[in-house]
């Protein structure tokens, strides 16, 4: 069992990519939700395109920090995620 | 001639003993993870990274049905597959962060690779370049192979050539299927059509179903193999291909990979953009079709492989993929800018005898023929062709060669300067002077891997690329923009092509010798008002050096700056006129474009303190503006040299041709280009 934090990466021509913004737009999973490796767990809207966040393991959500509706950073961590 | 024998049906069997079957799978393992591990960790380099993951099949199929000798050039999604030919994660590694390290040094990175030495051609962005440029070196091999090592002629290496759906679209691959079907070039073609390129769909490339009719209709076999995810089929029918290809006189191969869409991105963040243009649904099917398991569970049922030998080989490849990303830490940020040209030693040929006073006269066009016979039979690794070469090309410069050293050595090509281009860039990256003919300079403009390939090699790759195209150019008959129109300044803005311009019979011979021995891209203007013009030419070979203006007129009061047989001529005879005025007019033929004489016009320009350009090109935005920035940046030095007397600034003016198209009428021509009486005017009117 280990904790996996979930980034929100996503391509972006600026020098400095932390500073680049994406929108929350839907979360797929809640705290508890079991998930399955490559399944989404979220939309975020990038300022090129909707990107789908999917989670890199199989486990159970164990905490979220973002919310729906509001804007956030390149690399900000989405959850966490608890292998089986 | 046939024989009764041939009339049996036959068919070639290619089945993999145990070992190839766990090769071809170990091959699969080591790509996926590797692409899978990249994936993970696609923050942690500055370029993009790329990895074709869910389509590991094609390429691990082709590399398992390739021999050590045949030669690859690899699209961006098979790049992973380098694992089986000789690049190890650690170098692939390197390369994706673009380290100082790596191939290219911070030049290039990720799929943006090859390397000669491992008979990988090198992939750009421009779709299908490589492949195209790949039916010039599979020609080249072959030409080393029969007429110059004579040795291992039981081998016949094939050319296994990667790209998708949308270069199927591009220039490049068209110039691919024309040389090699036309020259029965051994190369199987490989197509991903994964129905994408980024996010448009093939329908906007063909409203085929299947592209392979579109190549079939060049005069090769084609084929579709649907689905793709399977090695062991991807690798029998690439098998039959390659075989096929290796038979006497039948040519290219065409396969087409085909599947409704792919399961990664386009690069490895565009994987997340996939649910804006991609149903999801259909997504999940093809990550269903994912080829490690497939070839995994097939092995199972053919008893090749357990569970507990899964297992093993998984961890032994985790473990060595973990150890190459370890040594990441050790590769270090680029910090030195590379030489654009390889360093050239200038060896006269013959010297000294060439250069005494010879009375033997030749035409200019007389002299470049007699120069490239003299190379051919100096360099046998020296190759002639382009449009009507055979007979002699449309200016008679190519005359009786073919009938001296034959097709292989002098040929036509299709009518396509892409081609062409590509197919003298393959040429020249296996060690043969490439010299192809353009037959009028403009056309070159079809070609844009001159400067995205030939022009960048050696600062990328370090290996140069021995290319002299020769362009017969300029005005002075009647004709139009498409044939005349001068673009030496746009060639000479690549910054790394050298441009090469001779005035009179003599130079033309010198520096075209020069150009052979140069080792670099050269592009070889030849006017083509003037080769029958006659001048004094040694019969023996030998060379001029590039960067060294000839001073064709001595003179205190003006630096008349030119370069080609036309304008050294105008100018010369301005000159006269000008010194019946008198004003002492002194004329420098720059003679190379690239490299400049700085120094001749430092010199010149310091004694008289006036100075005009005169070219065939258009004056804004030309070679004279660039020499005006270097008059202009060394003013201050010119003075320290010079002495006080000299007034600065020093006046500059160009004088080319007028914005605007090239005219069929010689009334029109001209008001659009310097004439004399305009040359004499422009320099009485910098001396005012």
């Amino acid at each position: 069992m280990s904790l996996v934090r979930v980034q929100v990466v996503f391509q972006d021509p600026s020098e400095d990519k932390s500073q680049a913004e994406f929108e929350l737009v839907e979360l797929l999973a809640g705290v508890g939700f079991k998930v399955a490796e490559n399944e989404a767990l979220a939309v975020a809207e990038t300022a090129k395109a909707a990107i789908e966040i999917v989670s890199p393991v199989s486990g159970e959500v164990r905490e979220i920090f973002l919310e729906a509706g509001k804007i956030y950073h390149h690399g900000d961590v989405l959850c966490t995620i608890e292998t089986a | 001639m046939p024989k009764i024998q041939d009339f049996t049906p036959t068919r070639k069997r290619f089945i993999p003993t145990p070992e190839e079957y766990l090769k071809m799978y170990k091959l699969l393992l080591r790509m996926t993870l590797f692409g899978r591990e990249l994936d993970a960790r696609k923050d942690e380099f500055i370029p993009k990274v790329f990895t074709g993951l869910g389509q590991e099949a094609i390429a691990v199929g082709a590399v398992s049905a390739s021999e050590n000798y045949d030669w690859f050039a690899m699209d961006h999604r098979a790049t992973l597959a380098l694992l089986g030919l000789g690049f190890s994660e650690e170098e692939l590694i390197c390369q994706q962060g673009a380290f100082a390290e790596s191939l290219y040094h911070g030049y290039n990175f990720g799929i943006h690779i090859g390397d000669m030495k491992r008979r990988v051609i090198r992939f750009i962005s421009d779709m299908g370049a490589n492949v195209a440029v790949g039916t010039g070196v599979i020609d080249a091999v072959y030409y080393w192979r029969d007429l110059i090592y004579k040795k291992d002629q039981d081998k016949h290496p094939v050319l296994f050539a990667f790209f998708g759906d949308g270069a199927m679209s591009h220039a490049n691959l068209h110039s691919a299927f024309k040389m090699a079907t036309t020259r029965h070039l051994p190369i199987v073609f490989i197509l991903n059509n994964n129905g994408l390129a980024i996010r448009t769909g093939v329908e906007y490339q063909s409203p085929l179903i299947s592209l392979a009719p579109t190549a079939a209709g060049y005069g090769m076999p084609a084929e579709t193999i649907n689905p793709n995810y399977d090695v062991f089929t991807n690798r029998l029918a690439v098998k039959r291909a390659a075989d096929y290809c290796r038979g006497d006189k039948n040519g290219p191969y065409f396969l087409e990979f085909k599947a409704e869409c792919r399961d990664s991105g386009h690069n490895a963040y565009e994987t997340a953009e996939m649910s804006g243009y991609v149903p999801r649904e259909l997504r999940l099917e093809e990550h269903g079709r994912n080829p490690l398991a497939h070839c995994a569970l097939s092995l199972k049922i053919m008893r090749l492989l357990d569970d507990e030998k899964e297992k093993e080989l998984t961890e032994k490849t985790e473990a060595r993929i973990k150890e190459a990303f370890e040594t990441k830490k050790n590769f270090t940020a680029p910090s030195k800018l590379r030489p654009v040209f390889k360093e050239t030693v200038f060896t006269p040929v013959a010297p000294g005898d060439a250069f005494a006073e010879t009375k033997r006269e030749l035409t200019y066009g007389a002299a470049i023929n007699e120069a490239l016979r003299q190379a051919m039979e100096m360099y046998p690794n020296l190759r002639v062709f382009g449009e009507d070469v055979e007979s002699g090309g449309v200016h008679g410069i190519t005359k009786n060669l073919a009938k001296l050293f034959g097709k292989e050595r002098i040929f036509h090509m299709p009518l396509d300067e892409n081609g062409i281009m590509a197919f003298a860039i393959g040429n020249a990256l296996t060690g043969i002077i490439a010299c192809p003919e353009m037959q009028f300079f403009p056309f070159i403009e079809c070609t844009a891997l001159l400067t995205r390939y030939a022009a960048t090699n050696f600062a990328i790759t370090g290996e140069n690329v021995s290319l002299v195209a020769r362009a017969p150019c300029g005005g002075g008959f009647s004709s139009n923009e498409e044939h005349e129109k001068m673009i030496e300044a746009s060639l000479a803005h690549a910054g790394g092509l050298k441009v090469v311009f001779p005035a009179t019979p003599f130079a033309a011979k010198g520096l075209l010798m020069s150009a052979f021995a140069d080792g670099n891209p050269v592009i070889f203007l030849e006017q083509i008002s003037h080769y029958g013009k006659k001048g004094a030419v040694p019969e023996e070979p030998y060379q001029i050096p590039f960067g060294e203006a000839e001073v064709r007129m001595e003179g205190r009061d003006i630096s008349l700056i030119t370069y080609g047989a036309l304008m050294v001529e105008r100018t010369l005879k301005a000159a006269e006129i000008l010194r019946s005025m008198r004003i002492s007019a002194e004329v420098i033929d720059l003679q190379t474009i690239v490299p400049m004489d700085k120094k001749a016009i430092l010199r010149s320009v310091a004694k008289t303190g006036n100075a005009l350009i005169i070219h065939e090109a258009k004056t804004a935005f030309g070679a004279g503006a660039e020499i005006s920035r270097i008059i202009g940046e060394e003013t201050l030095d010119i003075k320290r040299f010079s002495g006080p007397q000299l007034a600065v600034p020093i006046y500059v003016k160009v004088l080319g041709a007028k914005d605007g198209p090239v005219a069929a009428r010689p009334e029109l021509e001209k008001l659009r280009m310097p004439q004399i009486d305009d040359i004499v005017e422009a320099a009485k009117g910098v001396l005012k």
